[in-house]
């Protein structure tokens, strides 16, 4: 029997021993948070390997369409160059060679290397070509029947 | 006190990184408002320079091409070659430049070493230059790796193919392909075309970048001119226009102008004494090189620059002439239609001169002796200077110069080429003296141009209207798709067609009958009408006396008029100078190859028919006596050489034109083959005396001219030489003048 002195709570000096609190809260087995993060590493990997991959191929489609796009305007602009000179060696060519075969130059020639002359005009026949029979045609007035009389008018219509 | 002193320093902290922050933004913030507001459109300017390439699109002039649309005028890309001296460093670079370009261009290397040595960064060496020489430009620049100091700048350059071939009506274009003459000035706008512009991105190497930003105006190539102009009958004009000009020794250039009197299409203008497009600078005319380089130093530009300007000045269009009795047809038909004389009415009574008015000088005819009494039809066929100053008083002077300007001659035509001069008439209201009517009635005291002269005259061949007469059919775009048709302008109606159809009939007799003047101008098979003139040249009289204008004005067939024609000698210095005698026949001949080629049947006259030629038929291998037969019963006759019994060779040969009546020269063996006749002289003789000759030379004639219109007539010249040896039977061609000279 502990005595009890009102004045002095003796017992409150008296050595107590502390509760413990328990603050351990008792926890799922530590091995099914591990495969969750595993899992969960995995699919994000995936994905953003993925996800790279695309971005990758994407980006390199993209230059590569601009080089080929670059290469392919500069090889126009060098073939309609070489279309624009080509067409001006042929105006030149064209000329030079309606000047050697000017009709003075070929009656020359004629006249002088093949020893042609001129038409003589018996040597020419004109011939009339006639223009073609014509002829007309009557038609007589034909009485046609009431629905040989629609019949035509409807398509009178839509002709 | 751990918790006051963290909160403090944290408050610290973030005034520090506040302020930090606030300090870099606010130099950030001011360094753009610098960039974008203050130095922004100078940057922006140097940005668009850098990243943008703007280039010019060049559009290409237009092509003149003839109504077959063969191209008489087309350009093409040439380069100029320039220098960029400031980028050759050393000695053996400029050196080397040099030599090259020597080699390549044919130009002086110490001229060229010379431009090499200046500071530029632009020199032009030479223009105009051809893909070709281009080539072996750049091969030197590849092979001697020259990247700067030589550069190649596109331009164009003209081409006219045929050389000097319608000169006159092409024109020639400027060192910046601008119009300066003819059509090619007249039309510079249509042709020129507009250039397009090209502003697209740049990357860092230079190249476009189209897809990235691009904006383009598309260049606009020139229209291109259809011409109603036939290269053919062209060559028709101009070949016969420069025989006309040597053998009549013509001093001051000739014209001839052809036009569908329906349409007033021309089909044919020439000027001779003209001058090579391609080289308009260069002086064509050798007799005026000669004296222009006989002129001491100081004279000679100026005396370069007349000349230049006289061989570019288009004398169909731009010169001004008296036009001589051609203008009798017009008169005449003043008269006809104010109903004041009738074709068979007695006009005059010439004596050879005529006193127009009491106190007035005397004018002659040009028949001295006078013709008689005359008719009025037969005052146009003769020509008769007084006969048509009576006629013009008859019309009276207010009449006169009503028809005057209702037959166009107080305006221009409208031609569309540069330069179309007015008329110079008496006075600017039109009003004449008693003088002026006078000498006015037969072409003489006032000036018009040939193409309104000929104008005129298709007003007469066509029925009485009027015409605008232009060269240019259509304007066509790069793509062939038809920008502007030109239609037929009918101005107004001048005569009645009972009055053109008389006047034509007159012009008609005038050229085939014996008692006309026109006689020269006469084509066997066509119904020619026309009119000659001979005017004199007041104030241009040369050293040895007065000089003429020879004109022949005419249009075919009669019965239903096709095409006219105006031919013109300036200053003819040959054995004659008149109309008849100079203009007309190149005008018969110009008419003998224009109509076949226009389709136009030949209608022999009984007359024609009889002196027509026949083809030599075929008798080789025949026996002697087949021959004799056939060649018999072609009308021929048959001259027989040689020893054997079948024919081995024939002249003409199997299908030659030979004259009805003619000898056919049949050998019989290879020996006789060799047998030559001399050509005798066959000029100056009558057809009597021509065929006479001929035929006791055994050869044959084949008549050319004036022969089947009647009258007196003599051989003016003959196809193979004097003295030439041929065989026998070969077939001399003779052409046949009228022997008087008439006005």
């Amino acid at each position: 029997m502990q005595e009890k002195n009102l004045a002095y709570d003796l017992s409150l000096f008296d050595a107590t021993v502390k509760k413990e609190k328990n603050n351990v809260v008792e926890l799922p087995p530590f091995k099914n948070k591990v495969k969750t993060k595993q899992k969960l590493s995995l699919i994000n990997m995936i994905t953003i390997s993925l996800l790279f991959v695309a971005m990758i191929t994407v980006v390199s489609t993209l230059v590569f369409s601009q080089v080929l796009l670059t290469e392919l305007t500069e090889n126009i602009a060098c073939l309609t160059n070489e279309l624009n000179e080509k067409q001006s060696i042929y105006t030149q060519l064209q000329m030079k060679a309606d000047a050697k075969l000017s009709l003075k130059t070929v009656e020359e020639y004629s006249k002088s290397e093949l020893g042609m002359s001129k038409i003589e005009p018996s040597q020419i026949e004109y011939i009339r070509l006639s223009e073609g029979d014509k002829s007309s045609i009557n038609i007589q007035n034909v009485h046609l029947g009431f629905f040989s009389n629609i019949k035509n008018l409807i398509s009178d219509i839509l002709s | 006190m751990a918790n006051g002193t963290t909160v403090r320093m944290w408050r610290r902290s973030l005034f520090v990184l506040i302020m930090i922050v606030f300090f870099g933004f606010s130099l950030v913030c001011f360094r753009l408002f610098q960039l974008q507001v203050v130095n922004g459109e100078d940057l922006q300017k140097r940005a668009i320079e850098q990243q943008m390439a703007d280039t010019k699109i060049s559009a290409q002039r237009g092509t003149i091409y003839d109504c077959n649309m063969k191209p008489l005028a087309q350009s093409a890309t040439v380069w100029t070659v320039v220098l960029e001296p400031a980028y050759l460093k050393t000695d053996e670079e400029k050196e080397l430049v040099a030599c090259g370009l020597s080699e390549i261009l044919e130009i002086d290397k110490d001229k060229l070493l010379e431009k090499a040595k200046k500071k530029s960064y632009y020199i032009v060496i030479k223009r105009k230059v051809e893909t070709d020489i281009k080539d072996k430009i750049i091969k030197f620049k590849n092979d001697n790796r020259i990247s700067n100091g030589i550069r190649l700048i596109e331009d164009y350059k003209r081409y006219y193919p045929y050389g000097n071939f319608a000169s006159a009506i092409l024109g020639f274009t400027g060192t910046d392909s601008q119009g300066l003459s003819g059509l090619e000035a007249y039309y510079d706008k249509e042709l020129t075309g507009e250039a397009g512009r090209l502003i697209t991105a740049k990357n860092a190497i230079g190249t476009d970048m189209p897809f990235d930003y691009e904006q383009k105006i598309p260049s606009k190539d020139g229209n291109n001119l259809v011409l109603s102009i036939d290269e053919v009958i062209q060559h028709f004009i101009e070949k016969n226009l420069e025989e006309g000009i040597i053998n009549h020794k013509v001093k001051n250039r000739a014209a001839a102008i052809m036009m569908n009197v329906n349409t007033g299409e021309i089909i044919g203008l020439s000027v001779k004494g003209d001058y090579n497009p391609n080289e308009p600078f260069v002086i064509a005319d050798e007799e005026t090189l000669r004296e222009i380089e006989s002129l001491p130093e100081s004279e000679r530009d100026v005396a370069k620059s007349v000349a230049w300007e006289k061989q570019w000045r288009n004398k169909a269009v731009s010169d001004t002439y008296y036009p001589g009795s051609v203008f009798k047809m017009i008169t005449e038909c003043m008269g006809i239609e104010e109903n004041v004389i009738s074709e068979n009415d007695h006009l005059v009574n010439c004596t050879g001169s005529f006193v127009p008015y009491q106190g007035a000088s005397c004018i002659h005819c040009h028949k001295r002796t006078g013709h008689g009494s005359l008719t009025a039809e037969e005052a146009l066929l003769r020509s008769c200077n007084p006969g048509f100053i009576i006629l013009g008083q008859k019309v009276g002077a207010e009449k006169f110069y009503q028809y005057y300007t209702a037959f166009g001659f107080s305006e221009k035509t409208g031609i569309d080429l540069p330069g179309e001069a007015s008329d110079i008439f008496f006075s600017a209201d039109g009003s004449m003296t008693q003088m002026d009517l006078a000498v006015a009635s037969f072409g003489q005291n006032f000036s018009i141009t040939p193409i309104q002269m000929l104008t005129a005259a298709s007003a007469i061949a066509n029925g009485g209207k009027l015409v605008k007469p232009h060269v240019v059919k259509q304007i066509i775009d790069a793509n062939g798709n038809i920008v502007k048709s030109m239609e037929t302008i009918v101005k107004r109606n001048v005569i009645s067609e009972d009055t053109a159809k008389r006047v034509t009939q007159m012009l008609y007799k005038n050229v085939n009958t014996k008692e006309g003047s026109g006689k020269n101008g006469y084509v066997a098979g066509y119904r020619v009408c026309g009119k000659t003139g001979t005017s004199e040249k007041i104030g241009c009289s040369g050293a040895d006396g007065k000089d003429y204008i020879a004109s022949f004005c005419g249009f075919a067939p009669a019965d239903n008029p096709q095409v006219a024609m105006l031919v013109y000698f300036d200053t003819p210095k040959g054995e004659s100078y008149y109309g008849s005698a100079v203009a007309a026949p190149v005008f018969a001949k110009i008419m003998q190859d224009v109509l076949p080629y226009l389709g136009i049947e030949r209608k022999y006259t009984e007359e024609e028919i009889a002196q027509l030629e026949t083809t030599a038929p075929n008798i080789l291998g025949k026996s002697i006596g087949e021959a004799r037969n056939i060649v018999q019963s072609s009308e021929l006759n048959p001259i027989i050489l040689g020893e054997g019994e079948k024919v081995v060779s024939q002249i003409p040969e199997p299908s030659k034109s030979i004259r009805k009546g003619g000898t056919i020269v049949l050998y019989t063996d290879k020996i006789s083959i060799n047998e030559a006749v001399e050509v005798p002289n066959l000029t100056g003789l009558s057809m009597i005396e021509a065929n006479k000759i001929i035929a006791n030379s055994k050869l044959n004639i084949s008549i050319k001219g004036a022969s089947m219109s009647g009258g007196e007539v003599v051989s003016s010249s003959q196809s193979i030489p004097e003295g030439t040896l041929v065989k026998p039977g070969s077939v001399i061609t003779v052409e046949f003048i009228q022997k008087d000279n008439i006005r």
